[in-house]
């Protein structure tokens, strides 16, 4: 009888040891640190498409301290239940360009155009010629007057301005700035011409950002090797490093 | 497709039009220039990647992105893009 | 030497074992089942009519696992789009694919919602919700509220209330 009842107490011990011991990593892989593979060719050459294992440092969840040139994992918009990796290249009340790479022959990706329409492409230039257009003017008027808390003083120029760019730069890449709205931020991926990104699904809301990549280990290194600067190197580790630096303007 | 929140495309000039009252180009990045204006130049650099059949491997080619970082800038702008078609050549 | 002393021992290991369950407790929380106030009005008078006091609810965070579960007014818990570190708790007006009617000051006055989001209001007209920052990714979705489990005169479900925003659901009313 007392056998039964101490072998009982010992199984029972391992199943809530267990039990606590699992939901403690469980914990500590969500809300500190975690060890996790990586796949796809979005942030080559930073991260190789496959065997690399990324560190991944949790206190950095939902956007907190981070910046510009940082590489995180968020998880994707349309597919809750996959993770993705990206840079960031824009934060909230940040102008920048939606793709200035966008129209480069290497650039493989069909991102959504002016009105996510190709046939628009053809349609009549003319002054004061396109309703739909005129539409889009007020609401930009109507979104920027909200957003950046100022009244546009000249809407005739702004009007005059935007019919311009239209006329003539339609589809120029260099020409389509976007301010990332509070909260959200905007993701691209290394690998410009292979990846999916904000440049397609728009800013993403930093709720999703579940960490900061730091560091990573490619497996299919060897495990010990000597490298270029006869440093030790153990399975390809790396740091993954912030690469928005400073710029040396020299004239040409 | 729509994803949230709704934000407009904006033309370049029309984004000057809107930090014209901070006094900074988008277009102007000499030393000068980024002086009196009290910003700094930085940059991001990304790639463009192919795929080489002919020795299997990939061939990545930077892409560099310029922005300035200014002291006027509020809180609202953070900073602002300024790369063009000559940053890259 | 100190250790020798066997109360003290005993209540070292005791505060040891109740240590080790704290992360047990701390995923259930997480996970499964937890109890939340609300704060602000965007949900009156289905929560927190009065200022005064607020409303404690049962939050399951287990069928949000499978996000086929949500449906149509439900009460659900999201990290806020425009500030990642707020909670806020909002209704389901609409599921991935509907057309919405929407409302000010959404720029368009339709709005078809992607895979995988949701469009939220709160009951309050004067809220902020998906007519301000849009269709929430469900990624957001933390957990749904199911009861009412104080002030005691209003334990039990979440009134229903809210709008039809759902464009197909008004057409057939007209």
């Amino acid at each position: 009888m007392t056998n039964l009842n101490s072998s009982f107490s010992v199984g029972m011990g391992i199943i809530t040891w267990s039990l606590r011991f699992g939901c403690f990593l469980h914990l500590f892989m969500d809300e500190i640190y975690e060890f996790t593979e990586t796949s796809g060719e979005s942030m080559t050459p930073t991260l190789q498409p496959n065997g690399d294992y990324a560190h991944v440092l949790k206190r950095y969840k939902y956007g907190k301290d981070l910046k510009v040139g940082d590489v995180i994992v968020a998880v994707k918009p349309t597919e809750p239940h996959h993770r993705v990796c990206k840079r960031i290249t824009g934060l909230p009340g940040d102008m920048i360009l939606i793709d200035p790479s966008m129209g480069s022959d290497l650039n493989s990706f069909d991102k959504i155009g002016y009105n996510g329409n190709d046939k628009d492409k053809d349609k009549d230039k003319k002054i004061g010629g396109d309703k739909e257009f005129d539409e889009k003017l007020n609401e930009y008027i109507e979104y920027i007057e909200k957003t950046d808390k100022q009244d546009i003083q000249d809407k005739e120029t702004f009007k005059k301005l935007e019919l311009k760019e239209y006329n003539e730069n339609k589809y120029n890449s260099m020409n389509r700035y976007i301010i990332v709205p509070e909260g959200h931020c905007w993701l691209t991926g290394d690998n410009l011409s292979q990846s999916l990104d904000s440049r397609s699904y728009r800013p993403v809301p930093m709720g999703l950002i579940k960490g900061k990549i730091i560091a990573a280990n490619l497996i299919f290194e060897p495990f010990i090797k000597i490298d270029e600067d006869d440093k030790l190197n153990v399975y390809g580790f790396r740091w993954i490093k912030n690469n928005f630096e400073d710029e040396i303007y020299s004239i040409e | 497709m729509i994803m949230a929140p709704p934000t407009p495309v904006l033309s370049r000039d029309n984004a000057q039009f809107l930090i014209k009252k901070k006094h900074i180009s988008l277009t102007d990045i000499s030393p000068e220039t980024l002086k009196k204006e009290n910003c700094k130049l930085k940059s991001l650099t990304q790639y463009e990647c192919s795929y080489d059949y002919k020795n299997d491997n990939i061939i990545c080619l930077p892409f560099k992105r310029l922005f300035k970082t200014c002291q006027s800038l509020d809180n609202f702008h953070q900073l602002v893009e300024v790369t063009n078609n000559s940053t890259n050549h | 030497m100190f250790l020798r002393n066997p109360y003290l021992k005993s209540s070292i290991k005791g505060a040891g074992i109740f240590i080790s369950w704290i992360p047990v407790v701390l995923v259930i929380d997480k996970y499964f089942y937890s109890v939340s106030s609300v704060s602000g009005s965007s949900m009156q008078p289905a929560l927190n009519p009065f200022l005064t006091r607020k409303d404690w609810i049962f939050v399951n965070k287990l069928s949000l696992n499978d996000l086929n579960n949500i449906k149509v007014d439900d009460v659900l818990l999201i990290r806020s789009p425009t500030n990642p570190s707020k909670i806020v708790i909002k209704r389901v007006k609409g599921v991935q694919g509907d057309v919405i009617r929407t409302r000010y000051p959404y720029l368009r006055n339709r709005c078809t919602i992607p895979k995988n989001h949701l469009w939220l209001e709160g009951d309050n007209i004067r809220s902020i919700d998906s007519n301000t920052y849009g269709p929430v990714s469900t990624g957001l979705v933390i957990g749904r509220a199911e009861k009412i489990i104080y002030p005691f005169d209003r334990f039990g479900d979440i009134p229903q209330g809210g709008r039809e925003a759902r464009l197909s659901k008004l057409r057939a009313i007209g």
